[in-house]
This record gives structure tokens, sequence and C-alpha cells, in this order.
């Protein structure tokens, strides 16, 4: 019921997308444009970095992308969905350019493409910073008040375990207990988001 | 184990969250918008530059090879045209302005090769008929070696003025024009069918009535004489078929005819003249020259 909750949401979405990118090509819509860019370059910045950890770098090659794509727009022919669309094109960029620095730097037995290549076709997801607001916030909403204080005090702003034990007057054991429940409450309920192949271990 | 490795994937969502939290997409977004303007520009640009071009190149060919040349040529306006009429014969030239021109037997005619001055201005030597193109800002000049100026915006006139006589002749067909001595300021304009004789020591001018149809006949290849004056005949009939006539006896020059010959030869125009008064002729064979040319047939008019 849940797996099928997130599929049919995420289909909605992709289908808003793909919308927002006919505007972009027909009409030459340049605030769709930008609604699509600000909705997927996080999650794009973030994915890019899989592949190339220098910051600035990852931040050109995804703005080529965007560059490219508005380019193309009239062009361009989307198989399966935009957010794929942009996850090949994110990825495709970042093998450009590691080839490159391969071949600039030959010298070098193991470069970070050799990872790569081992697995091309694999599928990897991307989720955008709304989606996973959305799933993560409501994941936390199905913990118990003060253990989800607990996990995002853990979490989000980086205290330690005896830090918080402090600020919520109890122990440092129960703060410890607090997380792994935490933990475990949401690797079931983000579990549609988590990498496919963990569920089977 | 499969605890930890869980966890471990559950991490990197919530620390992918973390991360895209992170990003200023929206700072980022000008940059784009910034690049995506400036392409567009670029390409803006580019296009405007190319259609520059595509107007300007053949704008550019048409001054190289059609404007500047006339204009060159509209400054060359020493370059003249001369056209001479050989014995016997009519020739028929057409002006820049469009305005036709016969050429009589022995006649020259300069002109410019383009009219740039406010005046159309040609000067003739000899007889011609002139038919202007009418141009009512451009006044038509012909001007004799005598100073004798026949001036016109746009009709038919005859001008007879060859250097042997001592006397211009100017007929009017169509139209009207100013004729002038040009020292003196004496002007005469004529109406249709009027002649003006000029008499080229004194530049008096005087007009009479004339036979257009006498005046202007030789245009069509005719020679009409009405009382005409033997020495006269014998002037048109040396210019037309290129001999000398010498007429022994002043008073032979006396003697008048009427008369219209077209394509009759020498020999049978002067059997006629023969025939109609008390003379005869006798023609001398053409000679060699020192200089190995010949010399024109001489033909001897006598009383009988």
């Amino acid at each position: 019921m849940k797996e099928k909750g997130k599929q049919a949401n995420m289909k909605e979405r992709d289908a808003a997308f793909e919308n927002l990118f006919r505007k972009v090509a027909f009409q030459d819509d340049e605030q769709a444009f930008k609604e699509l860019f600000l909705e997927f370059y996080p999650a794009l910045r973030v994915f890019a970095m899989r592949y190339i950890t220098h910051e600035e770098t990852a931040r050109d090659v995804v703005q080529d992308v965007f560059f490219k794509i508005w380019k193309d727009r009239k062009n361009i022919d989307i198989n399966s969905s935009f957010r794929n669309f942009l996850i090949t094109s994110v990825r495709n960029g970042c093998t450009d350019y590691l080839r490159k620095q391969e071949m600039e730097n030959r010298y070098r037995e193991k470069s970070m493409l050799s990872d790569i290549h081992a697995s091309p076709e694999e599928p990897e997801e991307v989720y955008t910073l709304k989606e996973l607001e959305t799933a993560i916030g409501e994941a936390l909403e199905k913990l118990p008040p003060n253990v989800r204080e607990a996990f995002e005090m853990n979490r989000f702003k980086g205290m330690t375990y005896v830090a918080i034990a402090e600020k919520m007057a109890v122990s440092p054991k129960t703060i410890e207990s607090y997380i792994s429940r935490a933990l475990k409450v949401l690797r079931i309920e983000l579990r549609d988001y988590l990498p496919f192949l963990l569920l089977f271990l | 184990m499969i605890e930890t490795e869980n966890t471990d994937s559950l991490h990197s969502l919530l620390e992918d969250y973390e991360k895209q939290k992170t990003i200023d997409a929206a700072a980022d977004w000008e940059r784009l918008r910034k690049r995506i303007a400036f392409d567009r520009n670029k390409h803006l640009f580019f296009n405007f530059l190319r259609n520059t071009a595509a107007i300007l190149l053949p704008l550019f060919l048409v001054c190289q090879y059609v404007l500047y040349p006339i204009l060159n040529e509209s400054r060359s306006i020493e370059e003249t045209i001369m056209v001479t009429s050989a014995p016997g014969m009519v020739t028929k030239t057409i002006l820049p302005d469009g305005s036709e021109v016969w050429l009589n037997a022995l006649s020259s005619l300069t002109y410019p090769h383009r009219f740039t001055e406010k005046d159309r201005t040609v000067q003739l030597s000899g007889e011609a008929y002139f038919k202007v193109v009418s141009d009512e800002k451009h006044r038509f000049n012909v001007e004799t070696a005598d100073g004798v100026k026949i001036s016109a915006y746009g009709t038919e006139f005859n001008v007879n003025a060859y250097a042997s006589d001592t006397r211009y002749e100017v007929t009017l067909a169509k139209g009207n024009v100013e004729v002038c001595a040009k020292e003196s300021p004496k002007q005469k304009i004529l109406s249709v069918g009027e002649k003006a004789v000029i008499s080229a020591l004194t530049g008096n001018i005087s007009v009479s009535p004339a036979d257009t149809y006498v005046e202007t006949a030789w245009k069509d290849g005719k020679m009409v004489f009405r009382r005409e004056k033997l020495d006269k005949i014998t002037e048109r009939l040396s210019r037309k078929f290129g001999v000398d006539i010498r007429l022994e006896g002043d008073r032979l020059k006396e003697y008048e005819y009427t008369a219209t010959f077209t394509d009759e030869t020498l020999e049978d125009i002067l059997d006629l003249l023969k025939r109609s008064a008390p003379i005869t002729y006798s023609i001398s064979k053409q000679k060699q020259l020192e200089n190995e040319t010949f010399s024109r047939k001489e033909i001897i008019i006598k009383l009988r």
C-alpha cells in the first residue's frame, strides 16, 4: 500500500516535470526552466559528487548539463522520464570529464573511473530536496516526540549523545537506545528510498 | 551486519538530504541565467552581423561595379564623341539624351559622352537635322564654328552650316528655337515653317518663310530644289557624289532649277540639267597624284 502510494506519487511528480519541460521546449518558457532547475539542481549536484569529489568541477558539470538542455531544448527527445534524462546527462557529463582527466593523467594507474566502469548501467535514483524533505518528515512523524527530538539533535545539529542526554536530562545510554530506535523506524519507513539491493540482505 | 549496512544506506540518504540543503540553487540559477542570456546575445549579435553583411555586401558590390563606374564616367566629361558623315552619305546618330541627329554628307557633329552640364551642347560643322528630346530643364544648344548658336528645349530643326558657305541656315520643322550669333546680342525666335539665314561675316540674322520639305528632304535621301541657283545645286551635287564641279562663266550661276532627285546617278542628273538649259558638261578622269592618292573627279559645266 505504502509502496504504491510512493510510486504513484513519483509518477505524478514526473508527469508534472515533463509538462514543465514541454513548456520549455515548445514555448521557450524560461520560468518553467527555472522551476526545473531549482527542483533538481541540489539533487544533481550531490549526485555528481559521487563521481567528482571536487565541488567546483561537479558544479560546472551540472551547470553545463542544464545549459546544454536549454540550448538543445528543441531537439531533446525524452524516452523514459525527465528525471532519468537528467540523471543520464549528469552521469555522462561526469564520465566525459573523468575520461578527459584520465587522458591527461595517463600515468595514474588507478583512476576514479575504474570504479564507474565496473557497473555503468547500475540503476541510480535521484530524489529532489522536496521529495526527501517530505519523505523524511513523514518518517519522523512516526517517532515518539522525545525519540525524534534526540534523533534530530544528533543527526541534524551534530550534537553528541552526552550533550543530548544533558539537555534532555536522561542518561546517554537512553539516548543511544532512542537513536537506534529512530534508525530502525526510519529504515522501515524510508525503505522505498534506500538502495534496492540492500532490502534483500 | 545487515543492520550496519542498512544503517549505512540510511545514513547516506540522510547525508544526501543534508548536502542538498546546503546547496544554494538560487545563486547557481543566476549564474546559469546569465550564461544563457550571454549566449543569446552572442547569437543575436552574430545574426545581426550576418544579416548586416547580407545587406551590405550586395550594396557594396553595386557601388563597386555599378555606381562607382557611373560616377567615374560623369567625372570624365572631357570625353567627347565626334561623328562624321562621308560624301554622299547621311548618317544617323542618337545622342546620350535620346535625341536623334541626321548628319548630311561631309558634316561632323561633336557631343559629350554624357550630358552633365546644365545645357546640352553640341558642335556642328556642315548640315544636320535635329530631333531633340524634350527636356525643360536642359536647353539644347547647337554651336557652329563661327559662333552661331541655336538654342531649343525640344523641337525638330535643320541646321545648314557648311564652313565653306558664307551664310548659315536654320529651318524649323516643329516647336520653336532661338537663334543668335555669339558676338552680337541679336537673337531671333523662329516659328514653325520659318528659316533664319545668318551671315557668317556680319552676324546678321534674317528670318523668312521656308519650305521645310525642301530643306529637310536630304535626310530621306532626296535632293529637292525649288528655283535654286545652279551654283547651289552643283555644291550639293559635289557633296553628295564626292566630286568637284566647276562652272565656267558667271552667267551659269544665275540659272535656276526646280527638281527632285532621289536615286538618280550623277550622269542622269547632269543629263537632266543639260536638257533643260543650254549647257554642256565634261567629266575629267581621276589623276594619280604624287603622294599616290587619286584626285577627285572633276566636272566642268559650260554654256553651250
